[in-house]
């Protein structure tokens, strides 16, 4: 799951980042409207983490671009706290809204049920067939026994689980769980599909020849 | 109801028509009674002169008295005693006369309408009298100089026309009073009552009038109820009402204007304090949640804590402007005055600043006169702090920072010149405001919380010294400040 944050305060924006590394997200920075508009329209997001008082494009600015054309979820992350700031946000677009300071956990909670239901999905827990996906603990089970993925192989299981039954490309694969510094040249899709059907079955996950992998309902 | 509009206004306006109504009653009354009387006496007076045109038809020895009803004797028989009677008159017998002698318009011997009438001889004896009432008698006017015109009395309720006729006999003509007085009495009712009927109806509209001028008045205590209860964007519309209450609504608006200015200028405040303190919350609050969440090496908590630690001095330095500004608000800045040379404070304080200036490629140059002030020196240091701050911050790369003080017209002047962008024509008068910053992208990046202007204008203000600034886009800006010497302080 791929993550953008605009945030203009660098040490609150390091922090968020590497937090929301460290549960397995891709993250992309930016550190000014600007930016973040323009890397929120080059890439597809699972979610954005907007902040509102913004240098160059403020937070208004960068959400109503945003919803010219994409549906990412956006997710509002701001000290303002009035409460006409907060409707504002919402109905401007924004799909949450969060104030500052605010608990980690919560806003980790608050962007899985965003990447959750954007993708049509309401439970926080998937179950396919006798492979049961928590999101909320990152965690795969296989028959009741827990199966031991990598960040990256849990990304790569959610990603399919939550979109079960429709095809994800490759390029798909490549966008949600990279970030912009990695080199996404690489066959390291590959790599991770092999491993997981190493550890859940090797039909947990068919290929389609050429356009990318499916997971049955 | 004490004191209330309405009342008084009704009050004077009962007053007002009870005058009017009241003075026009008794004038209508009086003229009636006068134009009454006035017909009464024009009908006595001509009784009166009728009366004296038929006795001047009688022998003169019927009316000078002692010979009432006896003619004169004869010519022949008495010519010896010489009596010098004038012949026996022609024409009708004094009898017949004295029977005809009666008012105009009644038949002989009868009394007309209430009017009676008595002529007396000179000597008092009564020559005819008819319906005179008891107790009047004739002659009491004879001893008068005698009147070819009737003269007019009054007595009880009978108005008399009295008059000398031929030989002195008196004539009165009168009448009573009474059925005029019993008509103007009626007629006085029914003014009185007329009166009353005007002035309830009066005081009815005049209540009515009043509630409809009060009306707008209640409006307006309306609106303004509003204004205070609910939200303060409510206005009277001046347009609503009259021109004299439009002024009074003009006025109340223009308060409402200015109180939700400073409502709104408050809530911003507040607004911009709560934001500028929770960032760095935020920032402190995220990095120790990231820290803990699993073990970490020695240089990954220590670079937590020194974020931490920014974080932390940041929320100082803005909660100590903020006590600033709150303390020179209420007027308890609580200055450390002293003679300070603000040449020496500006030195010292640019000292301090070249490092930094030279980490930007800024250079400074001064040119410091000797001025003394009476002064706080810690906050006056931090207003040259603020202002050098600035000047750094916002100048071009390689630009010049030239600070001057000079003394003239018994005021230390300092000046603060930078090369930097200028201050945008929009933002000029916003530009001492808290928390207000004409670059919103700069904010972070310079590390400024918004509040520097601010508090430099309160120091000054609290100084007894003023600050301002001249400004071109492109070109950069001057700040100034000018403080009291202390010697003219002294004078």
């Amino acid at each position: 799951m791929r993550i953008l944050l605009i945030e203009d305060e660098p040490e609150l924006l390091s922090a968020l980042a590497q937090a929301l590394r460290e549960d397995g997200y891709a993250v992309d920075e930016a550190a000014d409207g600007e930016e973040g508009l323009f890397k929120a329209t080059s890439w597809d997001y699972d979610a954005v983490v907007l902040d509102l008082m913004l240098p160059r494009r403020d937070g208004w600015q960068v959400l109503a671009e945003l919803r010219r054309g994409r549906k990412t979820p956006v997710l509002i992350l701001t000290a303002r706290d009035a409460v006409a700031d907060r409707v504002r946000g919402l109905d401007a677009g924004a799909d949450d809204y969060l104030v500052k300071p605010f608990a980690l956990s919560e806003l980790r909670a608050r962007l899985r049920a965003l990447i959750r239901r954007a993708a049509g999905q309401a439970d926080a827990v998937i179950v396919l067939g006798d492979v049961v996906l928590d999101t909320r603990a990152r965690v795969v089970t296989q028959g009741g026994a827990a199966v031991a993925l990598t960040a990256r192989e849990y990304a790569l299981v959610e990603l399919l689980a939550l979109h079960r039954g429709a095809l994800v490309t490759r390029t798909q694969i490549y966008e949600h769980l990279f970030d912009e510094t990695e080199d996404s040249l690489s066959n390291l899709v590959e790599v991770h599909v092999s491993n997981v059907r190493k550890k859940l079955g090797k039909e947990f996950i068919s290929t389609r020849r050429g356009q990318g992998y499916v997971i049955d309902a | 109801m004490p004191r209330s509009i309405r009342w008084r206004l009704q009050g004077w306006y009962a007053l007002v028509l009870l005058a009017v109504v009241g003075g026009f009653a008794g004038i209508l009354y009086y003229r009636v009674r006068a134009a009454r009387l006035q017909e009464v006496d024009a009908a006595l007076e001509a009784g009166a002169r009728y009366l004296d045109a038929h006795l001047r038809r009688f022998p003169p020895h019927e009316l000078d008295g002692g010979f009432a009803g006896k003619p004169p004797p004869p010519k022949g028989k008495d010519k010896k005693r010489g009596g010098p009677w004038p012949p026996p008159p022609k024409g009708p017998s004094p009898k017949r006369l004295l029977a005809e002698l009666n008012l105009p318009g009644a038949a002989e011997g009868q009394r007309s309408a209430g009017v009676y009438f008595g002529v007396w001889r000179s000597d008092g004896s009564l020559l005819k009298g008819i319906g005179v009432p008891e107790g009047v008698r004739g002659g009491e006017f004879t001893g008068l100089r005698p009147d070819p015109n009737p003269r007019l009395t009054r007595r009880g309720d009978f108005r008399e026309a009295h008059m000398t006729g031929p030989h002195r006999t008196h004539i009165l003509v009168g009448r009573s009073l009474q059925a005029e007085e019993e008509d103007l009495l009626a007629f006085a009712w029914q003014l009185a009552g007329a009166g009353a009927v005007v002035l309830a109806v009066g005081l009815l509209g005049g209540w009515v009038i009043s509630a409809r001028i009060l009306r707008p008045v209640a409006a307006i205590a309306a609106t303004a109820a509003q204004i205070s209860e609910t939200n303060l964007s409510r206005r009277i519309d001046p347009k609503a009402v009259d021109r004299e209450l439009a002024e009074l609504a003009q006025i109340l608006n223009a308060t409402f204007d200015r109180l939700q200015a400073a409502f709104e200028r408050q809530a911003r405040f507040t607004a911009d304090a709560s934001h500028e303190l929770r960032t760095p919350l935020a920032i402190v609050r995220t990095q120790a949640e990231v820290a803990l969440s699993r073990p970490r090496s020695a240089e990954e908590y220590r670079d937590t804590v020194a974020a931490c630690l920014r974080a932390a001095s940041r929320m100082s330095a803005l909660v100590e402007g903020l006590l600033l500004l709150a303390r020179a608000d209420a007027g308890r800045l609580d200055l450390q005055r002293t003679a300070v040379d603000l040449g020496q404070v500006v030195e010292e304080t640019v000292a301090m600043f070249r490092p930094l200036a030279e980490e930007r490629g800024v250079t400074f140059t001064a040119c410091l006169a000797r001025g003394e002030v009476n002064g706080d020196a810690v906050r006056l240091a931090q207003v040259i702090t603020n202002l050098l701050s600035n000047a750094v911050q916002h100048n071009r790369d390689g630009g010049e920072v030239r600070v001057t003080l000079q003394v003239s017209a018994g005021e230390v002047v300092l000046t603060v010149a930078d090369d930097g962008c200028g201050i945008p024509e929009e933002d000029r008068a916003h530009i001492f405001e808290r928390f207000y910053r004409v670059d919103k992208a700069r904010a972070r990046s310079s590390g400024g919380n918004g509040l520097g202007l601010a508090i430099c204008r309160s120091i000054v203000d609290a100084h007894g010294g003023r600050i301002g600034f001249e400004t071109e886009v492109g070109r950069g800006s001057t700040f100034w400040v000018r403080l009291p010497c202390a010697t003219a302080q002294r004078n």
